[in-house]
């Protein structure tokens, strides 16, 4: 939103005139009607710390812009819903989505493709954490999650991945349903808000996604006598890119070889990778997903 | 942000005797009794299930944080240029909302369709509700909603939040335009339609120009309520203050959240005395927004209010570039084939899993939970507005009012309240209340407070006080007359406008449906997140359903109150 001032006058005297003659034409650089051209918009999430989303990105915008020789703009939003729209709408090109947000954004776009992942997205986890005082102990087992029964217990955003999605499942494998903590379960809207939550009692438990999780803990962002890991999971797939289908094969190769040759040896590239948690990117595909699309559909966030 | 004026029309034909009025009032308030029990029941009574006291820790630290935001410089260039942001989503929204009533007023004044002598004919009569029906839906969505389903058509455009403030405040604009035009003596256009004008022509020239000023004044008020709007936009996705403040307390930066609370405050307290600076200059009696009545002056030439309204006008263009704003889109063949799109996902409604039983206990919750916010912020704002009113305003004020002090710090008090938007109350309402519907109560009791006891204290201010001195003189003490004076008199207008704020109130709760159970606000955002659009359609049509109930009932509660 915010552009050089040039950018600005021309941009309202364009309007201007747009209005003046009251049938200006679409201005959709990267609209579904047409090739790709113009600047190239990347999304994300917020799953981080979104104070310094913003600059990272920016980061990420730079580097990717030297690399495929085009221009590269970052647009932050702030629920997983709007990125999804946005992506679906031909706002955002690219975006870097959560499992289950990466499926329903292809759902709504024919043709869009998960490209690229961190190597920690391929085995993703999430963390079950407990009230120290309420009595829940850590567990072995999925099936040992149905000590969580009759209890209040929150899960992150709705359509989390590792904060909804998947606990939901691995609960309900365990024979644990919406309907079976104590009152209704909450959605606290993010990962560092189910630790604080839980961490004040308001929730006796919750899940979240495993590397925030790790990451407040080296901060020391909590106290660690008041709440502990229960339980994490098995593995599944989580964050990735998806790339809208007006992206062709040449570019899409181009930004996926731009992903795989970030090197921590380079100190930007390196702060890049740290930003995201990773230590290198690698290619992935959609097929990757069909768990996660299952999951998706079984447990209705997935309808069509 | 909805102040409206009773439909003159709305009165039964039937004049009522004094004592059908007095049953009836009584009627209504037991309905009123029994519906703040029942919602209390159904939030649930029992202290230890309901307060979470170890909570208080994020609390207190939140309000630390308020005296030490987070001034470096980096932070601070953002909060700046996302205030901009904000009041520039504001200013156009406004503008157009006033553009929206000026065109809307006039077709849903009854005026319009009310021939020159006699009763009007069926078909007006049908045109004249038909008008009105057409504008009521608008008003009774949430500009969150609009946005919602903006963004599904425009995209990430700014104009989203233009036009998710314009349309809804455009319709609440053309209502209260509409009751203007009413009011207006209608000599001038009688005597131009008797001359053989046309009904619109005398309507245009003969009838405007007059109610215009009272329109002017009145979009002062939209602007600052506006202001929240915008705000409380930002946080579900359209950039600004708001956008800023999700990010912020998403990763729990107490801080940073305060820097940009602060700056909402201070734009928020500079509309509001700017709002309330033009109004008080636009009557003597005062801002009328309860009543309507005290409108339908010429427009004066008053140097503040020709300089206040030319600033707006002149600041449009500024917004308009400083949001790189096109039009563009809005005849795009994308947004045309991206409307139908959404059109043929959302029809027809449907009510998904839970059927029936899950929707209408989500419906009972909402009402629940406007209901309880709206008498627990009615209860403190009804007792706060007498110290917040400046006394320098009342004649003879120190002899009923507390002192300077107390009165600066009340207003503050309420300026806090309804600057923080209510999405960031029930984040914090979550931390000391057990999940369930008290989170959402309490936080959206707080914005309400903060927004009733601004105009309960201009009530005050503006209260004719001679009874109260008569009493002082007479030897009463200053509690006595209060008891036996000012509450009395002020008693009644407090009734009308808490009832103005039912159906905002129950619009509002669409925004602090966060965390655990809290009726359909909570299940528009599942839906949402969902892409269900069936079902977010079916709950958008429940909470017009139950919003339109509570402007009908608040209405005949008010018609007894006269």
């Amino acid at each position: 939103m915010r552009r050089s001032m040039i950018a600005r006058v021309v941009g309202a005297l364009v309007a201007l005139a747009a209005l003046a003659s009251a049938c200006g034409s679409a201005d959709d650089s990267a609209g579904a009607d047409g090739e790709f051209s113009g600047t190239l918009m990347i999304g994300a999430i917020p799953d981080q710390d979104g104070e310094i989303l913003a600059r990272n990105y920016g980061k990420l915008a730079d580097y990717l812009s030297d690399e495929i020789g085009m221009e590269v703009e970052f647009q932050p939003v702030t629920e997983y819903d709007g990125a999804v729209t946005a992506f679906k709408v031909g706002a955002l090109d690219l975006v870097w989505f959560g499992g289950l947000t990466g499926v329903q954004a292809r759902l709504e776009v024919d043709g869009a493709e998960a490209i690229a992942q961190r190597n920690i997205d391929a085995e993703f986890t999430s963390v079950f954490i407990a009230g120290t005082d309420t009595g829940i102990e850590p567990v072995d087992d999925i099936a040992g999650l149905s000590v969580l029964e009759g209890r209040r217990f929150t899960f992150g955003s709705e359509s989390s991945t590792s904060g909804r999605l998947m606990p939901q499942s691995f609960l309900s494998q365990a024979g644990v349903g919406l309907d079976s903590f104590a009152g209704e379960p909450g959605f606290s809207g993010s990962h560092d808000q189910t630790i604080a939550l839980v961490e004040a009692g308001t929730f006796e438990a919750g899940v979240l996604n495993s590397q925030v999780w790790e990451a407040r803990l080296v901060e020391g962002a909590f106290d660690e006598s008041r709440v502990r890991v229960i339980f994490e999971t098995p593995p599944y797939y989580d964050y990735h890119w998806v790339a809208r289908p007006e992206i062709d094969a040449g570019l899409r190769q181009a930004i996926v070889d731009a992903f795989t040759r970030l090197d921590p040896a380079v100190p930007e590239e390196a702060e890049i990778l740290s930003f995201f948690g990773a230590e290198s990117f690698i290619t992935t595909e959609s097929s990757n997903y069909d768990q996660i699309e299952a999951v998706g559909r079984e447990i209705g966030k997935i309808t069509d | 942000m909805t102040i409206e004026t009773v439909a003159p029309t709305d009165t039964p034909t039937r004049t009522p005797t004094p004592t059908s009025t007095g049953r009836r009032r009584r009627g209504w308030a037991a309905i009123i009794v029994v519906l703040v029990i029942w919602s209390t029941q159904r939030a649930g009574v029992n202290l230890p299930d309901l307060i979470n006291p170890r909570g208080w820790g994020q609390v207190r630290s939140f309000f630390a944080a308020m005296v030490r935001p987070d001034l470096s410089p980096d932070f601070l260039r953002l909060t700046v240029e996302e205030t901009a942001v904000t009041l520039s989503y504001a200013l156009l929204g406004t503008a157009l909302s006033v553009a929206i009533g000026i065109l809307g007023g006039p077709l849903l004044s009854e005026r319009l369709w009310r021939p020159l002598a006699g009763e009007p004919t069926t078909r007006a009569r049908w045109g004249w509700r038909l008008a009105r029906f057409t504008f009521a839906v608008p008003r009774s969505m949430h500009e969150v909603v609009f946005g919602l389903i903006l963004l599904n058509i425009l995209g990430l455009d700014p104009l989203v939040a233009v036009l998710a403030i314009g349309v809804p405040f455009g319709a609440v604009t053309a209502k209260v335009f509409s009751e203007l035009i009413d009011e207006v003596p209608s000599d001038a256009e009688r005597a131009m339609r008797a001359a053989g004008a046309g009904r619109l022509t005398a309507m245009i020239f003969g009838v405007v120009p007059t109610a215009l000023g009272d329109l002017l004044s009145y979009a002062f008020y939209r602007f600052e309520c506006a202001i929240r709007s915008a705000a409380v936009l930002g946080i579900v996705g359209a950039g600004g203050l708001g956008f800023q403040l999700a990010l912020s307390f998403q990763s729990l930066r107490y801080d940073q959240m305060w820097t940009l609370l602060w700056a909402l405050i201070a734009v928020g307290g500079m509309a509001d005395w700017w709002s309330s600076s033009v109004r008080r200059r636009r009557s003597d009696s005062g801002p009328d927004l309860s009543a309507g009545e005290g409108a339908s002056h010429s427009l004066e030439r008053d140097p503040f209010l020709v300089a206040s309204a030319a600033g707006g006008a002149l600041m449009i263009p500024v917004a308009w570039w400083w949001l790189d704003l096109s039009l563009s889109s809005l005849w795009s063949p994308r947004t045309r084939r991206l409307g139908a799109e959404l059109a043929g996902d959302a029809w027809p409604p449907q009510v998904g899993p839970g059927g029936w039983r899950s929707l209408i206990a989500d419906a009972a919750d909402t009402v629940a939970l406007a209901m309880l916010a709206l008498a627990l912020a009615w209860t403190f704002a009804s007792a706060l507005a007498f110290l917040a009113a400046r006394r320098k305003r009342v004649p003879g004020g120190p002899a009923l009012l507390p002192g300077r002090t107390l009165s600066w710090l009340s207003r503050f008090v309420l300026l806090i309240a309804r600057s923080v938007p209510p999405p960031v109350w029930a984040l914090l309402a979550v931390f000391v209340f057990l999940p369930g519907l008290w989170p959402g109560v309490v936080a959206l009791a707080i914005y309400q407070f903060g927004v009733l006891g601004r105009l309960e204290g201009e009530v005050v201010e503006n209260l004719d006080d001679r009874p109260g001195r008569a009493l002082r003189a007479a030897g009463a003490s200053r509690s006595g007359a209060i008891a036996y004076a000012t509450l009395p008199a002020v008693s009644t207008r407090f009734v009308a406008l808490g009832l103005y704020r039912w159906e905002v109130t129950i619009r509002d709760t669409v925004i602090v449906g966060v965390v655990g159970a809290a009726g359909l606000g909570q299940r528009i955002s599942e839906q949402t997140s969902s892409f269900d659009y069936q079902g977010i359609l079916a709950s958008i049509a429940v909470l017009v359903v139950l919003t339109v109930a509570a402007d009908i009932a608040s209405a005949a509660i008010r018609r007894t109150l006269r």
